[in-house]
């Protein structure tokens, strides 16, 4: 196998969209982490007065719910630019074969 | 023993064996792995992909973490169900436009393969050893439960079977395999949850006050107090559940089954979407039985503890909902489950043994497949006999909780080296293995120092190391140590570009 010779799609997505989404759920989860490890008393409030649910499973539910989330919106993203790049491409090659 | 419950366990054991082994006979050559995978919808691969990532292992574990701990309990569920999304942001678009989806193919893009295959292998060994216990574990306590043999002799058998399975089958976890394991533990966990609420007049804040009222800890029982006792273990467990899904070595090869990238992307929609579905709804299973088997007599012994460990809390709540048919169902689900993974697992470790080990080290990339085949089989029966001894040492001990441990190692030792190798041109051969080294044996020697190994193995009274699971040390150590001898060395060894590389 020859090192070096690999060479990446050009329509390579980039990294960007996978990094924020990333960044996003890292934020939102390890927040929910340092609100249980700091502040577990906000976490122990009933959502609404004399409730049961309390914070702890509304922010919880939403973590779980935001990874889903950004799954669907980086698939939708992606997909996009991968129509958007063969749009391109397609108009390339007609460009290509008009001259 | 009880006669309907066996019977029907033995039924649908029979059955969805014989379900995997003609699904199996049908994938093999065809569709294999590598082979493509045309013909696998969206759909279907969302599917796998959540057989993949769903063990029943984890459902017995869950639902006993939160039937004893309440929310700090959940915290696990929420955890395990950021790891897939991570993966899908991280790694399939990249390894998908790379070609490569196995930890060994994707390094040794850049880096020298020899070395790095037996890295890939040694981590793997490692990750699938803990993985291995924690269903052996799952699947022990069932037999112990269900047909009232001790349980040694439980995980012995189970471990003997799977050794048979895969020595016989040579079962691989192929796609359909996974979509029937995915569907079974869907539809037995959907029922489940129905039943539960519907005691509850399908009110999720009547679900919850019930459990309140009766749990020890009350209404503390419905929010986190662990973690503000320990904020380092939970960081550090928040970091494992997180990011360990994805070194994990089975899951990554799921996105090349799929015809394009677009077909993979929606299939990890549909993938992520059951996942995530299915960890919600522990909430429901846990709490359910919180209320369920409260004060009842067949479920909890005299000692106030679970009769046949705290893994069975799901089984005995799916008795008490559904009576012994119930009961025999969804034991069966859960073992032939187990069974699954536990093959497929062995299969895995027995390959990284004979193709990367024996074929790298001992043949020097000579092939020889009938040896290669000896040492894999040879491996299987070792790799056997290993985790029945390890099973019985962890018995009692939660399977959710040593799964968590399985993350702990891949995420020091795999994933920082698959990312960094995908995304830092920098990391050199030497960096990888030292990093990947460092991470592993930190995470491995810090596991046995704490908690769940020093204490509950092997019986002193307080751990060495409080840290527990040791992600937030050794996590960070692989990262610095990569990076630290890839720069260190640079000069010394030519320096591998992946030409383009973004």
């Amino acid at each position: 196998m020859s090192l070096g010779s690999k060479q990446l799609p050009a329509e390579a997505t980039g990294a960007g969209p996978g990094f924020l989404a990333t960044a996003i759920l890292a934020s939102a989860y390890l927040g929910f982490t340092a609100l249980m490890a700091f502040a577990p008393g906000v976490l122990a409030t009933p959502i609404h007065a004399g409730g049961t649910l309390t914070m702890a499973f509304a922010l919880g539910l939403g973590v779980i719910l935001l990874g889903f989330a950004l799954t669907v919106a980086y698939a939708v993203i992606g997909n996009r630019r991968e129509m958007q790049a063969d749009a391109d491409s397609a108009i390339l090659a007609a460009e290509g074969a008009a001259e | 023993m009880n006669t309907i419950a066996t019977s029907c366990f033995l039924a649908i054991v029979v059955l969805s064996l014989a379900i995997t082994w003609w699904a199996a006979r049908n994938t093999k050559g065809t569709n294999d792995f590598y082979a493509a995978g045309g013909n696998v919808t969206s759909l279907q691969n969302g599917l796998a992909l959540a057989g993949d990532a769903l063990s029943a292992g984890a459902f017995l574990g869950l639902t006993g973490l939160i039937f004893t701990s309440g929310f700090d309990g959940y915290i696990y569920a929420i955890g395990y169900s950021t790891g897939m999304p991570i993966v899908v942001f991280l790694l399939a678009e990249r390894l998908r436009q790379l070609g490569k989806f196995t930890f060994s193919d994707v390094v040794s893009l850049r880096l020298e393969e020899t070395p790095m295959r037996i890295f890939g292998a040694l981590a793997s060994l490692v990750v699938i050893g803990f993985y291995l216990i924690a269903q052996l574990v799952g699947a022990g306590a069932l037999i112990e439960l269900l047909f009232g043999i001790n349980f040694k002799a439980a995980v012995a058998i189970v471990g003997t079977l799977m050794i048979c399975y895969v020595m016989f089958g040579g079962m691989m976890a192929t796609t359909w395999v996974q979509i029937v394991k995915a569907c079974l533990m869907l539809a037995g966990g959907a029922v489940i949850a129905v039943l539960v609420l519907a005691r509850f007049g399908f009110d999720l804040s009547a679900l919850l006050r019930g459990a309140a009222a009766v749990h020890a800890k009350g209404q503390g029982v419905l929010a986190p107090a662990a973690a503000a006792r320990s904020p380092f273990s939970s960081l550090s467990l928040a970091l494992a559940l997180m990011f360990g899904t994805a070194g994990l070595p089975h899951i990554l090869m799921r996105f090349f089954t799929v015809p394009d990238a677009r077909a993979a992307r929606n299939s990890v929609v549909w993938g992520t979407g059951l996942i995530s579905t299915f960890y919600a709804a522990t909430a429901i299973f846990g709490f359910g039985a919180i209320v369920i088997l409260s004060g009842d007599a067949s479920a909890i012994g005299a000692d106030g503890k679970v009769i046949g460990g705290v893994n069975m809390v799901a089984i005995h709540l799916a008795r008490l909902l559904g009576g012994d048919v119930m009961l025999g169902l969804v034991s069966a689900v859960a073992f032939a489950t187990i069974l699954a993974v536990v093959a497929g697992l062995t299969l895995a470790g027995a390959s990284a043994v004979s193709h990367d080990l024996y074929a790298r080290v001992v043949l020097k990339g000579r092939p020889d497949e009938a040896r290669e085949l000896k040492i894999s089989r040879i491996a299987t029966v070792v790799l056997g006999l290993v985790a029945i001894a390890l099973g019985v040492a962890f018995q009692g001990q939660n399977v959710a909780y040593m799964i968590s441990l399985a993350f702990a190692i891949a995420c020091s030792s795999t994933f920082p080296v698959l990312v960094l190798s995908i995304y830092w041109r920098g990391l050199t051969t030497r960096g990888a293995i030292a990093g990947g080294s460092i991470g592993l044996v930190a995470a491995l020697g810090l596991t046995v120092l704490g908690p769940s190994m020093w204490v509950k193995v092997f019986g002193f009274a307080t751990p060495v190391v409080s840290l527990d699971p040791p992600t937030l040390i050794s996590m960070p150590l692989a990262f610095f140590t990569c990076w630290l001898v890839s720069r260190a060395g640079r000069r010394a060894g030519a320096p591998h570009h992946l030409a383009g590389a973004a």
